[in-house]
């Protein structure tokens, strides 16, 4: 404790007065019975891109959950929970909102469209395997909007790529596995898999270049952690592609929404899984299956375009991965 | 309290258990309040930000890994909430127009002066979120380097060279501590 005693001084101000007791015990259990009273009244919602946005700009807006379906694993435990969410409902309530509130949210949602893409075409640039923070200042906008705006931080990672789903396990087969071949033609064509950005940035040194440079925007390397966050594998066949998206589940992570017309529990061999149908504007009309492997935490989504798979042949497909080894 | 007494409470705090909830109320608020008043200089502030903290280490529980200790894990809390509120603080002396005065004032420093020295006072408020927090656990809770780097994510050797400059700093600031400091006892 040699090295103290410079600031025993210091040490004997900061304790000369004492500091006050405090209790804040019913205060704090009042308002967290207060919000969970609150939560149980309103039905479970959730927030989209476009209320982040509204947020920013003072609005509280928030996607209203239409139906939602839960998925159990062999032991009877919900492993996933999917909720339906109503675009048409956001919308609405977006119309209803004042003219210059809209205003703002049109600007502001331009400047994170503008943040985004340009995050895209930094990581266009990248090796696979490498992680950039982007570091973007307050704007004017939204300083307007919310004087406790903070900077944005945008940290991203370029996810490997493979042509061949023997490589692709070297990475990725300890977490899950998939065939190589499946349904009556489909065959492996492709696959990313991305590993989240470590968060070991310098915020401070990026705002201070940024400052001093006053450069639109500061990148910065970071390394790559070795946390799994995705994998994206494209199989084709004749009648064009099926896309099978992988992810690993954890406690917090087991609910989602989805902006499917229909939501329907069915069964691949003994797992539960959810079977969608969405249609976009200006596109054909997409097929989906989503589940959790059994006994894993292993959350597979299957699509592929009703024109190229029907639902029979999709639930072959889900089988056939279910049953990869 | 022992580590699994506290990791018990909080698996049952997760299970449902939310009375379990007050005896970490209990156990934790005197020392996250001691840690806030230290580093807003503001009773009231200092009493707002430990209701914050617990609320929010509430409601992120499941956010919580045994890889820290829960004490550091709330610690972290603190300071992030302490490092906005003073970063608050000073853009609001500086662009007051920006913000809903929601305390009826900016609120200033220097209010709950009457708890500490004039000198030190002015140190104090010459000290960034992290350099106070670093004051601390070193001075105060005679914390060694390892232990704060998990507090403040970042490395016992960095952390040691940052107090080296804090205490340069705080040389100019405070002259009674020049004689202290010329005493042999050079080394932080």
């Amino acid at each position: 404790m040699m090295d103290k005693n410079p600031f025993k001084h210091m040490r004997d101000m900061l304790v000369a007065k004492p500091v006050p007791k405090v209790d804040v015990k019913h205060k704090v259990m009042a308002a967290i019975r207060a919000k969970e009273n609150k939560e149980e009244k309103v039905v479970k919602r959730k927030i989209g891109l476009l209320v982040t946005v509204g947020m920013l700009v003072g609005a509280s807006s928030v996607w209203a959950g239409m139906e939602m379906i839960q998925l159990k694993n062999e032991k009877g435990e919900v492993v996933l929970e999917l909720e339906q969410m109503s675009m048409q409902e956001q919308q609405q309530m977006m119309q209803q909102l004042p003219p210059d509130t809209k205003d703002q949210i049109k600007k502001s949602s331009a400047e994170i469209y503008k943040q985004l893409d340009t995050g895209e075409q930094i990581v266009n640039g990248l090796k696979p395997g490498e992680a950039v923070a982007i570091y973007w200042p307050v704007t004017k906008l939204q300083l307007e909007s919310n004087p406790n705006s903070k900077p944005f931080v945008d940290v991203r990672s370029k996810p490997f790529t493979y042509t061949t789903w023997k490589d692709m396990e070297q990475k990725v087969g300890h977490l899950f596995k998939v065939p190589a071949e499946m349904g009556t033609d489909f065959k492996f064509a492709a696959g990313e898999a991305i590993y989240l950005p470590s968060d070991k940035y310098d915020e401070r040194a990026m705002k201070e270049e940024q400052e001093r440079t006053k450069k639109e925007y500061v990148v910065q390397p970071v390394p790559l952690s070795d946390k799994f966050r995705n994998a994206e594998i494209e199989y084709k066949g004749q009648k064009g592609s099926a896309f099978l998206e992988v992810s690993i589940l954890d406690d917090k992570n087991k609910s989602g929404g989805t902006f499917a017309e229909n939501l329907e529990k069915i069964m691949i061999g003994d797992n539960e899984a959810v079977y969608s149908t969405f249609a976009p504007e200006n596109g054909e009309t997409v097929h989906s299956l989503q589940w959790v492997k059994n006994g894993t935490k292993v959350d597979y989504s299957l699509r592929a375009n009703m024109s190229v798979s029907t639902k029979v042949e999709l639930l072959k497909m889900a089988e056939q991965i279910n049953q990869a080894k | 309290m022992e580590k699994k007494e506290i990791e018990l409470l909080l698996q049952a705090i997760k299970n449902g258990s939310l009375e379990q909830f007050e005896i970490i109320i209990d156990y934790y608020q005197q020392p996250i309040f001691t840690y806030c008043y230290h580093m807003l200089s503001h009773h009231h502030e200092a009493e707002m930000a430990v209701q914050e903290v617990l609320l929010h280490a509430y409601e992120h529980l499941e956010q919580y890994t045994t890889a820290l200790s829960f004490s550091t894990w709330l610690y972290r809390i603190a300071h992030n909430y302490c490092a906005n509120e003073l970063k608050r603080r000073k853009l609001n002396r500086w662009l007051p127009f920006l913000y809903k005065q929601d305390h009826g004032g900016i609120v200033k420093e220097h209010i709950d002066r009457p708890n500490r020295e004039e000198h030190l006072e002015r140190i104090w408020n010459r000290l960034a979120a992290e350099e106070r927090s670093l004051v601390f656990w070193r001075v105060l809770e005679e914390k060694e380097y390892e232990e704060i780097a998990e507090l403040l994510d970042k490395p016992p050797e960095v952390l040691h060279k940052q107090f080296e400059r804090i205490l340069k700093k705080c040389k100019r600031y405070l002259p009674t501590m020049e004689g202290v400091a010329a005493n042999g006892q050079k080394s932080v």
